[in-house]
């Protein structure tokens, strides 16, 4: 018989009990010992799958790479489908919700300004419209095969344990989804509104200070030194819109509702837009070199694009093999296709065009329409509805899409913008990728060139036959005004049809009949040697590409050819070692450069503040952690370029994004006028700047107790999700945004070198990811290449497969299993 | 099961060997659902003789189950993946902690 006290302490318990139950069910299902979803993915042992295509088997690798071999190539696609969910797939799902505007219903309330800028520039149906032109293609097959391998892991397997953190529910991957991740990438490649950013200095700082936005950057390093090999070209020669005759209607003096003309103040727009601009950092390197100057007598080329550090990383590394198909590299998550790496006889790399592939149209607005020549138009709307994550439920939120007859329009704080980019088209990167992991010779890479729209690249290639190649691939608009050619670096009036592009149709097929023609395009063919570092392609290209603003600044490009001529000029062969070696480069040619300006201003500086500038004096400019004369020019450059244009650009309400690149900064003469204190009598001179600025970093070296530049240059990767046991460990950091060895720490994100792939067809190969191939928490390999990459050594890398038993066996489904699309 | 037959198994020669096979049986039905550790709590909170030896049996198993999930993490090699997780860990503790107890102590009041 119970006593009265245990009674009690029963009836409490129930009670306890019931209402644990009743409270924290989601909360137990989440994270019970052995049961809870979140330790669904512990264990990841061998498996045996069916398939709708034939059999495969995948051998996982030390590191975690998938080796996947195949008797058929859709067989082959639907097993990368299921690896890729089986190690990747929440950041794949993240990232099609992120491109496609559907994040606020994962992530809630914080998303839903993200949500609005891409469903406002429907990616979705572009990604749509690219789906509809490739799917007959030979990429149309392995598309849909991948989504099915996707779609089978997530329906059999447990799913990563972010979902049931999130509570939420994984939906089925499709074709579109994969093209929806290629325009993410593309959109942040190549999407810009820099345009915007030039009109509000214009408008609030004046005519005069567009002269820090050259139209040319002063340097001599454009990626291709002497000629370029393209076809003779002249831009007049192209197709005009075919209505252009009717550009100059005058406006009708009716009232505008929202409309503005190009020289209005767009910062309001501008700051809305600014986050999903290009980022500063983004950026990539890569050489190619001939077997003559190789030991070896074949190719070699190196490779490191500059993205996003995230967790997990960017890019996944594979191998796939099936009949008449070989290659390895990397990919992004959700993509199917290697798109950086080799074949058994070709290796390709790529680096963005750091060109003008985005304008801007404003319009005379009225009652809801749009004046387009001389006629108003009623905007193309559709209003969706944005689901909300809230508490345990959801809220919609409405959202009207507008469309003009140049592309998605964006608007804020009264001022609105069409877009137009080239990736709102229908688009056939994915073929091109295709392309190129069937590459067997130099030709074969040009096919893939030749289709390649977005997002403009530098591709390099060479083969094992010894060809080398440089081609600036992509789809180059000619703008066109009252029938003449413009340049693209202006907003563009919609009203009266400025700027158009001929052959461009928005979510549809663009006949691309008035863009440059592939034979037009930047080229050289077999170089010696050839290095691309996102700065101006050419001197004097027959066509407008860009501008200073969207070219890199030369630092990292100028480097690179120093290490390549020295070598050239040297006995010595350019080997994959070498190559290695300049990829772990972290002296800073813009240190080179601004240093003196520094030790120039001594007299001006204070004898505490003159010692943290003597440790500039004999400084061999290498950004490295163990570095205090690093950390004391790092800081310095910081300041000195905040006290330079922060007084005009904070008076005018313009922050630091407006600043004109650092090589502008540097080609200021000693007594510009940017350099004078607006607050002080005085006129201040570079010296006075530099010196102000020194104290600055002396103040900051102090307040937080720096000691070398490890210390402030850290990497700090963190997942998504804000949880710190799936965030990166810290640790310091070589290199800088201007050295080869690329890592740049910005306030609110980190950039630098996604991989580092160095393959040399006479010698070893060599990759290395900033993190690890899986995104599963739980794996050895969530973050197992980190050490390896922040100290710049590889893996080494061949086409062979593991002799070891497979990890994943897919088998032959039985006849009747229906296979959808 | 009849008052005295329930009062052997608790306090009779067989009271060991009932509590092995309860906490065998509970760590099964642990493997399977989070509720398992209710049940879990439940049938080592039966054999206990007392409410307070129910919630040290709670408590024991418990722990039980956290030394068995533990050695799983380490074959696994997760285990100190595990303890860097910060709060989902601690629910985890939690959760194999105080749901066989409170179990353990309800069902000791009512059987």
């Amino acid at each position: 018989m119970s006593s009265p006290v245990g009674r009690a302490a029963s009836l409490v318990a129930v009670a306890l009990l019931l209402a644990a139950g009743a409270l924290g069910g989601t909360y137990f299902g989440m994270a019970a010992p052995f049961s809870g979803d979140v330790y669904d993915t512990v264990t990841q042992g061998a498996e045996t799958v069916e398939s709708p295509y034939g059999s495969a088997t995948v051998t996982y690798d030390r590191w975690g790479v998938p080796h996947v071999s195949a008797e058929n190539e859709r067989a082959l696609y639907f097993a990368v489908g299921y690896v890729q969910a089986r190690d990747r797939l929440f950041q794949m799902d993240l990232q099609r919700r992120l491109i496609g505007g559907r994040l606020s219903a994962v992530v809630g309330e914080r998303a839903l300004e993200s949500d609005r800028f891409h469903r406002s520039l429907d990616f979705e149906g572009a990604a749509e419209a690219s789906w509809e032109r490739v799917r007959e293609s030979a990429a149309g097959p392995s598309l849909s095969a991948f989504a099915d391998g996707v779609n089978h892991y997530a329906e059999t397997r447990p799913l990563p344990p972010e979902y049931a953190l999130l509570d939420v529910e994984f939906e089925a991957w499709t074709p579109v989804d994969s093209l929806l991740v290629g325009k993410q990438i593309a959109w942040s490649l190549s999407g810009s509104f820099t345009d915007l950013r030039r009109a509000t200095v214009r408008s609030r700082l004046g005519e005069e200070a567009l002269a820090l936005y050259p139209d040319r950057l002063d340097h001599e390093t454009p990626i291709i030194r002497g000629e370029s090999d393209a076809a003779a070209f002249d831009p007049n020669d192209t197709v005009a819109p075919s209505d252009a005759s009717s550009a100059a209607v005058a406006g009708t003096g009716g009232e505008t509702d929202g409309g503005a003309g190009t020289d209005a103040d767009f910062a309001g727009l501008y700051d809305r837009l600014e986050p999903y601009d290009t980022r500063p950092g983004v950026g990539s390197n890569s050489w190619v070199v001939s077997g003559d100057h190789t030991a070896s007598g074949k190719p070699a080329l190196a490779n490191d694009p500059h993205l996003s550090l995230t967790v997990p990383g960017v890019w996944y590394e594979m191998h796939l093999r099936t009949d008449g198909m070989e290659t390895r590299g990397v990919a992004f998550p959700g993509i199917p296709y290697v798109v950086i790496g080799r074949t058994a006889d070709v290796a390709w790399g790529f680096t963005n065009v750091g060109g003008d592939f985005t304008d801007l149209y404003t319009y005379e607005t009225r009652n809801g329409s749009y004046r387009y020549g001389d006629e108003f138009r009623a905007f193309d709307t559709r209003v969706e509805s944005i689901r909300v994550k809230e508490g345990d439920g959801y809220r919609t939120v409405n959202h009207t899409v507008r469309k003009t007859v140049h592309g998605p329009v964006v608007r804020r704080a009264g001022r609105q913008v069409a877009v137009a980019w080239p990736g709102f088209s229908a688009t056939n990167e994915s073929l091109g990728a295709y392309r190129l992991n069937h590459a067997a010779e130099i030709n074969d890479v040009e096919r893939a060139a030749r289709i390649w729209d977005v997002p403009a690249q530098n591709l390099v290639a060479a083969t094992r036959d010894g060809e080398t190649l440089y081609v600036a691939a992509g789809k180059y608009p000619i703008r066109r005004t009252d029938g003449r050619v413009v340049r693209g670096d202006r907003l563009f009036d919609g009203s009266a049809k400025e700027g158009e592009w001929a052959g461009y149709t928005p979510y549809g097929n663009s006949s691309w009949r008035g863009f440059v023609p592939f034979e037009a395009v930047p080229r050289v063919e077999n170089p010696d040697y050839l290095a691309t570092a996102n700065q101006r392609t050419m001197d004097d290209p027959p066509f407008y590409v860009g501008t200073g603003e969207t070219y890199a600044d030369p630092y990292r490009g100028q480097r690179i050819y120093e290490r390549l001529d020295r070598r050239a000029a040297s006995d010595e062969p350019m080997d994959a070692a070498f190559s290695r070696s300049v990829q772990r480069d972290v002296r800073s040619v813009a240190a080179e450069a601004f240093t003196g300006y520094a030790l120039a201003a001594t007299d001006e500086m204070s004898p505490s503040t003159r010692e943290y500038a003597a440790t500039l004096d004999g400084w061999n400019y290498s950004m490295r952690a163990d570095s205090e004369a690093a950390l004391v020019y790092r800081l310095w450059i910081e300041a000195f370029r905040n006290e330079t244009f922060g007084d005009e650009f904070a008076a005018a309400g313009l922050d630091d994004d407006y600043y004109p690149k650092l090589s502008v900064l540097h080609g200021l003469p000693a007594d510009s006028e940017w350099y004078d204190d607006r607050s002080t009598p005085a006129r201040e001179t570079r010296a006075d700047v530099a010196a102000r600025a020194m104290a600055t970093a002396r103040e900051r070296i102090e307040r937080e107790g720096y000691e070398t530049y490890g210390d402030y240059n850290r990497l700090d990767l963190n997942h998504p999700f804000q949880r710190a046991f799936l965030d990166y460990p810290e640790r310091p950091m070589d290199g800088s945004l201007f050295t080869v060895f690329n890592f740049w720490n910005g306030p609110s994100t980190q950039h630098g070198s996604s991989m580092r792939m160095v393959v040399a067809f006479g010698e070893e190969s060599n990759l290395v990811l900033p993190g690890g191939n899986s995104g599963v928490f739980w794996s050895d390999h969530y973050h197992d290449q980190l050490g390896l990459w922040v100290t710049g050594r590889y893996r080494t890398v061949t086409m062979a497969t593991p002799e070891r038993e497979p990890t994943i066996v897919f088998e032959s489904a039985p006849a009747s299993t229906e296979v959808d699309g | 099961m009849t008052g005295d037959r329930l009062a052997a198994v608790r306090s009779g020669r067989g009271a060991d060997l009932a509590l092995v096979l309860a906490t065998v049986l509970g760590l099964v039905a642990t493997a399977v659902h989070w509720t398992g550790l209710v049940l879990a709590g439940a049938l080592v909170g039966v054999v206990a003789s007392s409410h307070a030896r129910a919630l040290v049996h709670g408590l024991s198993f418990g722990g039980v189950a956290l030394l068995s999930f533990a050695a799983w993490l380490a074959v696994s090699g997760s285990l100190l993946a595990w303890t860097e997780t910060g709060q989902v860990f601690l629910l985890t503790v939690a959760t194999a902690v105080a749901l066989p107890s409170l179990a353990a102590v309800s069902i000791r009041g009512i059987v």
